[in-house]
């Protein structure tokens, strides 16, 4: 390919300025916010649907891989640029173009920052539901790119309960709504199928979402536990017990200290394990849920159980475990960072596993997660100069993803597979299901353009992930908007 | 292929007992052979054969949504999953649910309520529905509006596709996105994509209260209205309904109209759900209010699922979608169309998601001559377009559920073929590319 040819061709629709392709230049935008990083042969920058289907026929033509991207939080890899390829970034496309309270829906280009949306229609009584702890940075798209979550996930669901229609610009160049405001559109639930495909069946150029009123009452509590599975006791108990709360969220030692120092928020610093629980909705159901829950974490043997009176004090709680990751900055340069989902009674033993395999390896593990959902988030932190260390890090992760399959998990709950996990999915899959995965891409990418080397296998092993993070920058990952 | 070589070379493949020669019509077309496999294991054998042959198989779980989709191209074969019917996998504690398609909403509703769950699914005739079935057809009820759809549910599945590969999709935790979602492309995809084998649900706890109020209104503009203030209070579900609807609800019509509102949550919180939106109508002009506790609430609801899927396709039913806000133009205006026809027609509408459900009985004695059979129809035919046309209008779209042949031959049952018509049919052709499964019946002819 003739990357000059590609250049002016990208110039004439969307103008000169908006295409960046000088080396120079492009360093910026060679990753996200995963450890993974290539080179693009070019940036642009579209401000419409059509500028969008504009520069998808030139890929097709000129054969061109594309990887769209938003803000760039994404832990995966699944907005690195491909070799030679363009990488579209919607950062232009954030206007919200129209709020409808009667249906309570919103209509949003896809560059619309997440918590920005929830902040426009507060004054209405409403909120957009899904919060991933990048979401005052991360966009609409790269959630529905991604079907992000969130700590709230566990009563709300995630992106793809919130979604109600797309705009598509498929990698033929045409344009396609799919669902909308009305429900049950005849024909297949593509909506499903590109939610959650990691940029790798089209663009979505317009987001149509839910919005939920917010709720009358809230109530959250630290529950301070001697150890993470005994959190973890807890968790399993409320949920066995039939009471969803809105949040229950685990973080151990590690990262209760390294928020401390980094916030200040008042984490007990001698607690083995602190659980979050928020519960919301109207009062008396809340008055219901409180003393349940309560006396479910006495009997999991909390040591001490604190509540946040005010909403300043509620807002702290979440604002430690919202830049928990980015926390973690000031114990190692560099972080890898885990998503495996387990069933939720499985998750005393699997956290135990996991504190046996740090010991074993010699490594620091710090866990910070969706215990609701038994998400897990371990991070295993390392210095990447260290090579030695960084074969310890990456055979204990292999421990752990390979334990969380074997107690019937998966391999991600919300960050997604890109490039980070790629060759770990056929622990997961046969060759048979990801084949069925492979010709839905077709199906939508005949000529497998869109993020083209991610989500499968590359069939080189598991040597490959090793190599990603040998990859790593030799600063750290410290931004505190990283999840 | 001749029915005589299939039928023995399927009897190699799944017991000879499981082979037989009773099947249900599809639209007037009857297939030659039933097979009903014993195991996934058969069920992929099975296929695998069909897609050999180049057989078109009818996909049959309880046989209660039959009548939707469009006449099949071809039958050769009825395929009945009825007999994988076992609960796989149930840790109450974990919420999560596996089962085989063809285990009936009956008897996993009633395994989950032993531990106090449910899955929140609202799917006409439970006894002889099919978990398969209703994900194949995305049946679903008002209580979508708390709860959200199959494809909000359905964490994982098992299926087999056209050539008989099976595949898993998902998997059995609450949150997933390892790998596309196969397994919510299958929900409402009428089977054409695969045969589904097992899925996976997250279930939820029984609510604790579940309180329903009735409301009467003169006219449906008010009906709608309260619908709308009363959704302040945070209802799990709403209908309103004419009085053709009440017949078939209540037995006797109470009024020109009326809402039925259902709160489901906490015990204190329903008290006060119920107390404060029964002001919010009566504000709203309702003109009478009641109270159902909770069995005679459900058992409404059930009726409201249920109604129309229990009569023959002499009788026409139809799902109208529109704007949820809009939904009370097109409820009015269907009304006004359905004053000429002499015919009972039921409307039941969903406020809250903007869907709507209308059955027309019609009101001529049996015996009546086939010119006036035809005069009839004729009238359907018109009313159906103009409510697909209203439908439309306010951003919706309308599906024939079920209807007499001649009516769905006149009438597309799916209406115009939706945007990215292109991409749906590479799917189909992807997973299915000898046409086995379901021929003709889905959307554009798939």
């Amino acid at each position: 390919m003739d990357t000059r040819e590609l250049v002016a061709r990208l110039q004439a629709i969307v103008g000169a300025e908006h295409v960046v392709y000088l080396p120079e230049d492009l360093i910026v935008f060679e990753r996200d916010a995963s450890i993974d990083a290539q080179l693009p042969a070019a940036v642009v920058f579209p401000r419409t649907t059509a500028e969008v289907c504009g520069i998808l026929s030139v890929a097709s033509e000129l054969e061109v891989p594309v990887v769209p991207k938003g803000a760039g939080t994404g832990l995966s890899g699944g907005a690195v640029p491909e070799e030679n390829g363009i990488l579209l970034s919607l950062s232009r496309m954030r206007d919200i173009l129209e709020i409808d309270e009667e249906n309570r829906t919103a209509l949003v280009e896809p560059g619309v920052v997440n918590l920005e949306l929830s902040s426009e229609v507060r004054h209405l009584g409403l909120y957009y539901a899904p919060d991933p702890s990048s979401q005052y940075a991360c966009t609409l798209g790269g959630n529905v790119a991604e079907n992000s979550g969130g700590a709230h996930c566990l009563r709300y669901g995630c992106t793809i309960n919130h979604v109600l229609g797309l705009e598509v610009a498929f990698p033929n160049g045409e344009v396609a709504w799919i669902g909308g405001k009305a429900p049950d559109a005849p024909g297949y639930d593509l909506m499903s199928a590109i939610i959650g495909s990691e940029g790798t069946m089209g663009v979505v150029t317009k987001i149509l979402v839910k919005l939920l009123p917010i709720p009358e009452a809230v109530e959250t509590y630290l529950a301070i536990f001697a150890s993470v599975p005994d959190a973890c006791q807890a968790v399993s108990s409320i949920i066995g017990n039939g009471i969803i709360p809105a949040a229950l969220e685990i973080m151990d030692q590690v990262v209760t200290r390294a928020i401390e120092e980094a916030h200040h928020v008042g984490y007990p610093a001698d607690a083995g394990g602190v659980l979050i629980i928020e519960i919301d909705g109207m009062q008396e159901e809340l008055d219901e849920q409180r003393e349940d829950i309560l006396r479910l974490c006495r009997e999991a043997r909390a040591q001490e159980i604190k509540v946040a009176r005010t909403d300043a004090e509620r807002e702290t709680v979440w604002k430690g475990r919202k830049g928990a990751i980015g926390a973690l900055g000031r114990l190692a340069p560099n972080y890898y960072i885990q998503d495996c989902v387990v069933p939720r009674t499985r998750m005393p033993e699997v956290m135990r596993f996991v504190e046996d395999v740090a010991e074993r390896y010699d490594i620091i593990i710090a866990n910070v997660f969706h215990a609701g959902d038994g998400n897990l988030h371990p991070n295993l932190l390392f210095d990447v100069r260290d090579a030695e260390q960084v074969q310890r890090v990456i055979a204990a992760g292999e421990e752990i993803i390979r334990a969380c399959i074997d107690a019937g998990g998966s391999l991600s709950g919300e960050h997604g597979i890109g490039t980070e996990k790629q060759e770990y999915m056929d622990w997961l899959y046969s060759d048979e299901d990801l084949e069925a995965m492979r010709m839905l891409k077709r199906a939508f990418d005949p000529q497998w353009l869109f993020n083209p080397t991610k989500v499968f296998p590359t069939g080189e092993g598991p040597h490959a992930a090793k190599i990603h993070i040998g990859k790593a920058p030799v600063h750290a990952t410290a931004a505190a908007v990283w999840k | 292929m001749q029915t005589e070589t299939l039928h023995t070379q399927l009897a190699q493949i799944v017991s000879p007992e499981a082979v037989q020669t009773q099947t249900p019509t599809i639209d007037g077309i009857q297939p030659g052979i039933s097979v009903s496999p014993q195991s996934v294991a058969d069920l992929t054998a099975l296929i695998a054969e069909l897609h050999n042959a180049k057989a078109a198989a009818i996909l049959v779980g309880g046989g209660t949504m039959l009548d939707l989709g469009s006449p099949p191209s071809a039958a050769d074969v009825a395929v009945r999953t009825g007999d994988l019917n076992a609960i796989t996998g149930y840790e109450p504690t974990d919420l999560i649910v596996t089962v085989e398609a063809g285990v009936t909403l009956a008897t996993l509703q009633d395994t989950l309520r032993e531990h106090d769950q449910m899955l929140p699914l609202e799917v006409p005739l439970p006894a002889q529905a099919t978990i398969g079935g209703a994900l194949a057809a995305n049946a679903h009820g008002p209580m979508r509006f708390a709860y959200g759809t199959a494809k909000d549910l359905v964490m994982g599945m098992q299926f087999v596709y056209g050539d008989g590969t099976l595949v898993k999709s998902g998997g059995e935790v609450v949150k997933n996105v390892a790998g596309f979602g196969l397994h919510k492309l299958h929900v409402g995809a009428l089977g054409t994509l695969g045969v589904i084998a097992s899925a996976t649900f997250k279930v939820y706890p029984l609510p604790k209260a579940d309180q329903t109020i009735t409301l009467s209104f003169a006219d449906s503009e008010a009906a709608f209205a309260a619908a709308a203030a009363v959704r302040a209070h945070h209802p799990a579900a709403a209908v309103v309904g004419n009085a053709v609807a009440q017949q078939c609800l209540f037995g006797t019509k109470q009024s020109a109209h009326v809402l039925l509102v259902r709160f489901m949550g906490a015990q204190q919180a329903v008290t006060r759900q119920v107390r404060s939106a029964s002001q919010t109508a009566g504000e709203a002009g309702a003109s009478a209010i009641e109270i159902c506790d909770r069995a005679e609430g459900a058992a409404i609801w059930r009726r409201c699922v249920d109604v129309g899927m229990e009569s023959g396709p002499e009788n026409v039913l139809f799902k109208a979608a529109a704007v949820p806000a809009e939904m009370r133009h097109v409820y009015a205006d269907l009304l006004r169309a359905a004053e000429p026809l002499d015919a009972h027609v039921g409307l039941l509408a969903d406020p809250l998601n903007g869907s709507l459900k209308c059955g027309i009985q019609s009101a001529a004695k049996e015996a009546e001559n086939p010119s006036a059979r035809s005069e009839t129809q004729a009238q359907y035919l018109g009313f159906l377009q103009h409510a697909r046309a209203v439908s439309q209008e306010h951003g919706g779209s309308l599906v024939l559920q079920r209807g007499p042949l001649a009516l769905k031959t006149a009438f597309d049952v799916w209406g115009p073929d939706p945007q990215g018509f292109g991409t749906m049919r590479n799917i189909k052709q992807a997973f299915d590319p000898h046409n086995v499964l379901n021929p003709g019946r889905f959307v554009g002819g798939i």
